[in-house]
Formats: C-alpha cells, sequence, structure tokens
C-alpha cells in the first residue's frame, strides 16, 4: 500500500492533567503532574494508594443529553468524540461517506462488569440489571458515540492490551488509503477501575510510589487513565473542503519479537517505511517508557538506533499509564507540543539509565515536526507511529 | 481489490471438536443444543443451550480459562492445517482474535473477589485482559506480525476476519490467523435471559412461532493467506475472501434497526468491497438468529438488496443447530460456508415447522440441499447496533 498519511482535522483528548488540547499544552508547558491518591475507587485495603486520574473531567461540558446510566470509558469516549466531531466540522456540514469509528481499550467497561456481577452475586440472578448489562460490553462505548453522533460508517472495537489504540488508529489509516471517501474518528479510552489495578499489583508492576521512566530508580509504572480520539480524512479530502488541518498520521508499525528492544526497532522500521519518513527526519521521540526497567532499558536501546539523538519524552512520569488509550493520547500530546514548539521535562528522573539516549531533564524550546510515538508492551510486542505537524 | 485464501481451519463447537466432525453434523441436520450442565440455568428464560462436549482441553492448556482453551485448541488446529508451521517470519504472519466476553467465567470470579472484598485477586487475574489469548498463541505460534483483539459483540468474529483480511490487503501481515470464541457462562447467560434476546423454548429461525435465540460456546480459527502466496507454496484452499465490510445502526443498544438500515447498508458495502454484483451471490448464510425482529429485518433486508432475485437465493441459519455462539458464530458459520462452496451442499435451517408471511424466502428447511454455490454472502450482527458482513467464493482450481 501506498505510503499516503492521512490529515488529523479534529482532535478530543482526556488526560490527568487536562482535557482538549488547550489545556493539555497548558499543563506540559508547566509540567504538571497528574498522580494523586486514587479516589475513583476505594484504595484503603491496597498496597497502591497512587494513579492518575481525570480529575476534572465533566461529561456535561461536552455532550447535553442526559444519561441514566454510564460507564466511566464510554462517557470518555463521548466527550472526546463530541471534541474531534467538533473540530472537524464533519456533522451536518457536508456529504460524503458515513462516519466511522475504531476505539480501543484495554479494559473496556470493568466498573460495569463488576457492578453487574454485585448485582448477579448480591440478589437473585433473575432480576439481573440488563442495563447494566448491556453496558458492560467492550463495544458499548462504540455504540454510545454511534447513537449520539449518528456514526453509521465503519465500526470496531479494539479490546485489550496496551496497544489497543494503536491498532485502531492504524485500522482507521488503512481504510482511508484504500477509500478516500472514508472519515473515521479513531483512537483509544480507558478508565482507572480497580480491576486494572489489581491486576496489575498481581503482575507486581505497579510503582511503590512515583512513576520514573528510564531513571535507573524505577520500579514499576502507575496506573492511569484517559482517551484520544483522531478525526481522520484523507488529505485530498480535508484540503479541498479547507478543513483547519491539525496534523498528518504518517504512518504506522508494529511487531513481535524474540525481545523488546528486537520488537521495537522492527515496529519503528516499519513505521518509518510505511510513512516515507527517514530515521533522521524524526524530531521528537514520544516514548512508551513507563516506568518498567526491563522495558525501559530495552526501549532506550532501540531508540538509542536512531540517528541524531533526538529528543526522547517520558510523558507517562506526568499522566501515568492511559493503558489502551496511550497511543491516542500521546498522538495528541505530540500535536500540543508542536503546536507549542517545546517538549515537557521528564519528572522525578535523577539518575538516566542509558547516557545514549536524550531524555529530557528540562523542557525544551524548539521546532519538532515529525514526532515517533512508541508503545512497548512488557511481553515483546511494539508499535510506532509517525505523526507529523500542520507546520511548513 | 485483491483476494485473501482461507488455507487453515479449526473448529471447537456444539457440533463437534473437528472440523470434519462439525460439517458432518452441520449437513445432516443434527442439534448441539441441551440442557446445561455447566451452571444452574433453572432461574433463567430457558436453560438449554449449545455446550462444548467431550473437550479435552490440550496439555498445555492445563489452568486457563475454559474460553481461552477453545481459542488456543482452535488457533492451533487451523495453523497445523494450513501447513504454515516454520513460515510465518516469512509471510509476517499475524494473529486476531475476537470474542464477546473473553474468559468470562474467570472474570467473573475476578469481580467476585472484588464484590466479597477478599484482598487479593486471584493469581490467574492478569488473564482477564481480552488481550491474554491473543499474546499467549503469537508467542506460542512465534507470530512476528501484527496482533489484534476485537470485542465486537456477537459480530465479533466476521469482524475478526475482517480486520485479518485488511491486515493482509494493507501489506502488513501475509497471513493472519482470525479466531473468534465464547464460553458459556453464568455471567452472560444471566443476562442475555434479563435482555430477554433467549427463547423460552427451541430456536427455529425464520419460523412464525420463533420467540428468540439459544446461546452456545465454542471457537472458530481461520488461517487468512495472500492468494499469492498460498498459491504460490500450492497449499490447499478451502475458499477465498472476496470483500467484507462493517458498519453501526447507530440506533439503539440492543435493539435492531427494524428499517434494516445498517443491515442492508452493510450488505451492500460488502458486495461492493467483493465487486460482486448480487446477481452473483448464490447462496446466504444469515445471522438468523431466532428472534421475532431479526429475522424479519434480516429478510426484509436481503429482499430489499436483492430484489425479485432473493426468492430464488437459498437462506440458512446454522445458528438453528449449534445455537447462537456469540464471538464464535461469524467464525463457525464463514467455516461452515467455505465448506457449503466447495462441497456444494447448503445445510438446512432445522426447526422451521411453520412458514411466517414476513419471512417468506427459501430458507432451506429442514434437510440439507445440493446445489452450485459459488459465492456466499455471510450476515453476522451484534448488540450495539454491530453489523459485519463477507463475501466467500469457492475455489475453482
Amino acid at each position: 500500500m501506498s505510503p499516503r498519511p492521512a490529515a488529523i482535522t479534529g482532535v478530543g483528548v482526556i488526560t490527568p492533567i487536562g482535557t482538549g488540547c488547550d489545556e493539555l499544552t497548558e499543563a506540559l508547558a508547566e509540567g504538571r503532574s497528574g498522580i494523586e491518591e486514587i479516589t475513583n475507587f476505594d484504595a484503603e485495603a491496597l498496597p497502591v494508594k497512587y494513579a492518575a486520574e481525570a480529575r476534572n473531567f465533566d461529561l456535561t461540558n461536552h455532550i447535553t443529553s442526559i444519561k441514566t446510566y454510564l460507564d466511566r470509558t464510554s462517557a470518555f469516549a463521548l466527550a472526546v468524540a463530541a471534541m474531534a466531531l467538533g473540530e472537524s466540522e464533519w456533522i451536518g456540514n457536508m456529504p460524503g461517506a458515513e462516519i466511522g469509528l475504531c476505539l480501543g481499550s484495554a479494559w473496556g467497561c470493568q466498573d460495569s462488569i463488576e457492578l453487574y456481577t454485585r448485582k448477579i452475586v448480591e440478589s437473585d440472578p433473575k432480576f439481573a440489571p440488563p442495563l447494566v448489562f448491556t453496558h458492560s460490553y467492550a463495544n458499548a462505548p462504540n455504540s454510545l458515540v454511534s447513537i449520539e453522533f449518528g456514526l453509521r460508517g465503519h465500526n470496531t472495537c479494539f479490546a485489550g492490551g496496551a496497544t489497543a489504540g494503536n491498532a485502531a488508529l492504524e485500522c482507521a489509516l488503512d481504510l482511508i488509503r484504500r477509500d478516500d471517501s472514508q472519515r473515521l474518528l479513531a483512537g483509544g479510552a480507558d478508565a482507572l477501575s480497580e480491576v486494572a489495578v489489581r491486576a496489575a499489583i498481581a503482575e507486581e508492576i505497579v510503582a511503590s510510589e512515583l512513576c520514573r521512566p528510564f531513571d535507573t530508580a524505577a520500579d514499576g509504572l502507575l496506573p492511569g487513565e484517559g482517551a484520544g480520539l483522531l478525526a481522520l480524512e484523507s488529505v485530498n479530502r480535508a484540503e479541498s473542503r479547507k478543513a483547519e488541518i491539525a496534523g498528518y498520521l504518517l504512518g504506522t508499525g508494529s511487531s513481535g519479537g524474540a525481545s523488546c528492544t528486537e520488537a521495537l526497532s522492527r515496529a519503528i522500521a516499519r513505521a518509518l517505511a510505511d510513512a516515507a519518513v527517514g530515521a533522521d527526519e524524526i524530531d521528537a521521540v514520544f516514548a512508551s517508557a513507563s516506568g518498567l526497567p526491563r522495558v525501559d532499558a530495552a526501549e532506550a536501546e532501540a531508540i538509542a538506533g536512531l540517528p541524531g539523538r533526538p529528543p526522547v519524552v517520558a510523558l507517562k512520569s506526568l499522566i501515568g499509564d492511559p493503558m489502551g488509550a496511550w497511543a491516542p493520547v500521546a498522538v495528541a500530546a505530540a500535536l500540543c507540543c508542536i503546536d507549542a514548539r517545546v517538549l515537557p521535562a521528564t519528572a522525578h528522573l535523577r539518575e538516566v539509565l542509558s547516557a545514549e539516549v536524550n531524555i529530557l531533564r528540562e523542557p525544551l524550546e524548539c521546532a519538532p515536526n515529525t514526532c515517533l510515538v512508541l508503545n512497548l508492551e512488557p511481553s515483546g510486542y511494539a508499535a510506532a507511529i509517525i505523526v507529523r505537524g500542520s507546520q511548513e | 481489490m485483491s483476494e485473501v485464501a482461507i488455507t487453515g481451519l479449526g473448529v471447537v463447537s456444539p457440533l463437534g471438536n473437528d472440523v470434519h466432525t462439525f460439517w458432518r453434523s452441520l449437513r445432516s441436520g443434527a442439534s448441539g443444543i441441551a440442557p446445561i450442565t455447566r451452571f444452574d440455568a433453572s432461574s433463567f428464560r430457558n436453560n438449554i443451550a449449545g455446550e462444548v462436549r467431550d473437550f479435552e482441553p490440550d496439555e498445555a492448556d492445563a489452568g486457563i480459562g475454559r474460553a481461552y482453551q477453545y481459542a488456543a485448541r482452535a488457533v492451533r488446529d487451523a495453523w497445523r492445517d494450513s501447513g504454515l508451521a516454520g513460515k510465518a517470519d516469512s509471510l509476517n504472519a499475524g494473529i486476531v482474535t475476537a470474542t464477546n466476553f473473553g474468559s468470562a467465567e474467570l472474570g467473573r470470579n475476578i469481580c467476585e473477589t472484588i464484590v466479597l472484598s477478599k484482598p487479593q485477586l486471584p493469581p490467574f487475574a492478569p488473564q482477564w485482559q481480552m488481550d491474554w489469548i491473543t499474546r499467549r498463541m503469537a508467542e506460542e505460534l512465534s507470530l512476528p506480525g501484527p496482533r489484534a483483539t476485537i470485542s465486537l459483540s456477537c459480530a465479533s468474529g466476521v469482524a475478526a476476519m475482517g480486520h485479518a483480511i485488511d491486515l493482509i490487503r494493507s501489506g502488513r501481515a501475509r497471513a493472519v490467523i482470525a479466531c473468534g470464541y465464547d464460553e458459556l457462562s453464568f455471567y452472560a447467560y444471566s443476562g442475555l435471559s434479563a435482555l430477554r434476546a433467549m427463547t423460552p423454548e427451541i430456536i427455529r429461525p425464520f419460523d412464525k412461532n420463533r420467540k428468540g435465540t439459544i446461546f452456545a460456546e465454542g471457537a472458530g480459527a481461520l488461517v487468512l493467506e495472500a492468494k499469492e502466496s498460498a498459491c504460490e507454496r500450492g497449499a490447499r484452499i478451502y475458499a477465498t475472501v472476496l470483500g467484507h465490510a462493517m458498519n453501526n445502526d447507530a440506533y439503539h443498544m440492543t435493539a435492531p434497526d427494524k428499517t434494516g438500515r445498517g443491515i442492508i447498508s452493510v450488505m451492500k458495502s460488502a458486495l461492493a468491497d467483493a465487486n460482486v454484483g448480487p446477481d452473483e451471490i448464490d447462496h446466504i448464510n444469515a445471522h438468523g438468529t431466532g428472534t421475532p425482529f431479526n429475522d424479519k429485518t434480516e429478510t426484509t433486508a436481503i429482499k430489499q438488496i436483492f430484489g425479485e432475485t432473493a426468492y430464488r437465493i437459498p437462506v440458512d441459519s446454522m445458528k438453528s443447530m449449534m445455537g447462537h455462539c456469540m464471538g464464535a458464530s461469524g467464525t463457525l458459520e464463514a467455516i461452515g460456508a467455505a465448506l457449503t462452496a466447495r462441497d456444494g451442499i447448503i445445510p438446512p435451517t432445522m426447526n422451521l415447522e411453520t412458514p411466517d408471511p414476513e419471512c417468506d424466502l427459501d430458507y432451506v428447511p429442514g434437510e440439507a440441499r445440493e446445489a452450485d454455490v459459488k459465492t456466499v454472502l455471510c450476515n453476522s450482527y451484534g448488540f450495539g447496533g454491530t453489523n459485519a458482513a463477507l463475501v466467500l467464493r469457492r475455489w475453482d482450481q
């Protein structure tokens, strides 16, 4: 398939440090941290007290319809869809193919699964609540967003894994490359749930206190939440309707491998080839860097293979790990940084584990335009995305 | 658009746990539906289902969730059947799994731990994320290519195939395993009963007295491969996939859009994607759940697309025999459709006794039929307004 980019004509983003690109840009410039004590659920009995929650998120700022019940992941999806669609000006404004939706989530609607389980455990399952059951499906956010905004185009839901959001973006890019008339919202949403946190505890991957990516003292990740959704269409189409273009999704790649480094190096090479971009054109790297020492070291090794020591941003030190929403959130953050001409510093960084990699200790004023967004799963599966700003 | 070949099949189903038994059962009109043994279903709308029987998990799968055991077996069988072992690297082979509920009983145990305020999650907690089985099988089979996990309610199986096909068409992989799976669980069964999608008696798709569906379980896996690659290596090709489509009704969380707008659109899009005209379709493998709305709406939609020709196209519902295998239904039915085209035998729709004036197509009632089937349209829909369709073609050497 020819390496054609897709135009990004709308961005919706929710992070623990800001909702929407304006807020996120400001927060990144300030180096604001979203890591605080857990409030989404009672964490009293858990060994983990801190996480990154999108505390100021309020769905009523984004949609006006009244919902009788909504899972937090679905609420995130509705809000980012409203933001991205608002910017894209797709609705009510233009003919064309039906709008599609590719959504990814590592954990789906876990709070609803838990609530429904409570109902069938604590009372007669004969009276199980169908509403909660319906909202517990992994594709409930797809359904709710489609109904809310009348999205009748291609529709799919990637469920599970940190790379769920990558799969969603890649799926949309490939559809647009094949069919110029396609318009898709693509990205991911994940809410912080007790199940997700406790599963991470069971896997022994949670940090004792702080998320310290690329630091020799790192001891784990900090669970987070968030959502990101991009309005994607062909460049031809966006230009011909004189849409405001926020940036371009140039290419994607993924790979499994015998080691994390091998998988990530291959994923980067594939994304560069898919984007028809040279490794020397990368202005900044948005690293997966979750604070897992073994995985961060492998990532550093793969990044060290890029020429010119591009600056490396470790966003999860500020926003925690947004799980399946990571890739779209990071793409949105990259666009914010391109726009603001500044890259944020890595928080809590003391001793860098690799001198070969240019991990930012201080905010860097620069003019990045082409960014590489990485995602590395501890199991040895990696995905990479190349995104470019709209500046000439 | 380039064709994709089906070069490997794997089945775990209420109609048998290998492709041969499954296909023989489908042709003979056998029923895989019986009283539920897995859990106490006495308080629900019905207590029968299509359970997988006589299934011994592979040794490697001892202790993992039952749904994962089904998926793992189907994936291994399909991979072995394709003859691609040792060729994964050169084809950058990948895997897509899809499910409604994942390892549902395991998930319920995990949630119960929280509900009952137990201090620690069971040790298998990390298995609960749906991509666990995708990762496990990719590692076991040393698949270097793309991995994806999809959950698109009861259209999951076809959605997995659709995504796998797109990965091949985009050049991101030359072979991808697509597996749809689900297990019968107390969690899902109680919810589906509460939603009243379930019939209180037997499943009778397209019958005037149909009252709902019967749920079932299983796994179906297909190895999808770039046709050129399959031909070059002289692989056995079961059928080819010409095209597919997915969309959403944007109408209601659980009720189908009675106008059939979404399913008409998805069938048209699949035909367009396959570059096939309605006059080329010889057979339709229906979603055919047996719910009053689905069967009527699906029939109306077929008539809208095919016009008078619709009456000459045999339509069958494999769910009448195996039940609705949820996330596995789309892949199991696609496997059935591929074998239908290969052998020229259309399996019957069982339990269709009283014709419904609103469902007046040829549903192949009661008995399998020999027919020259070159091109098949497969339909799969699910909660959340999700729709998917697939066009398969017989492989003529």
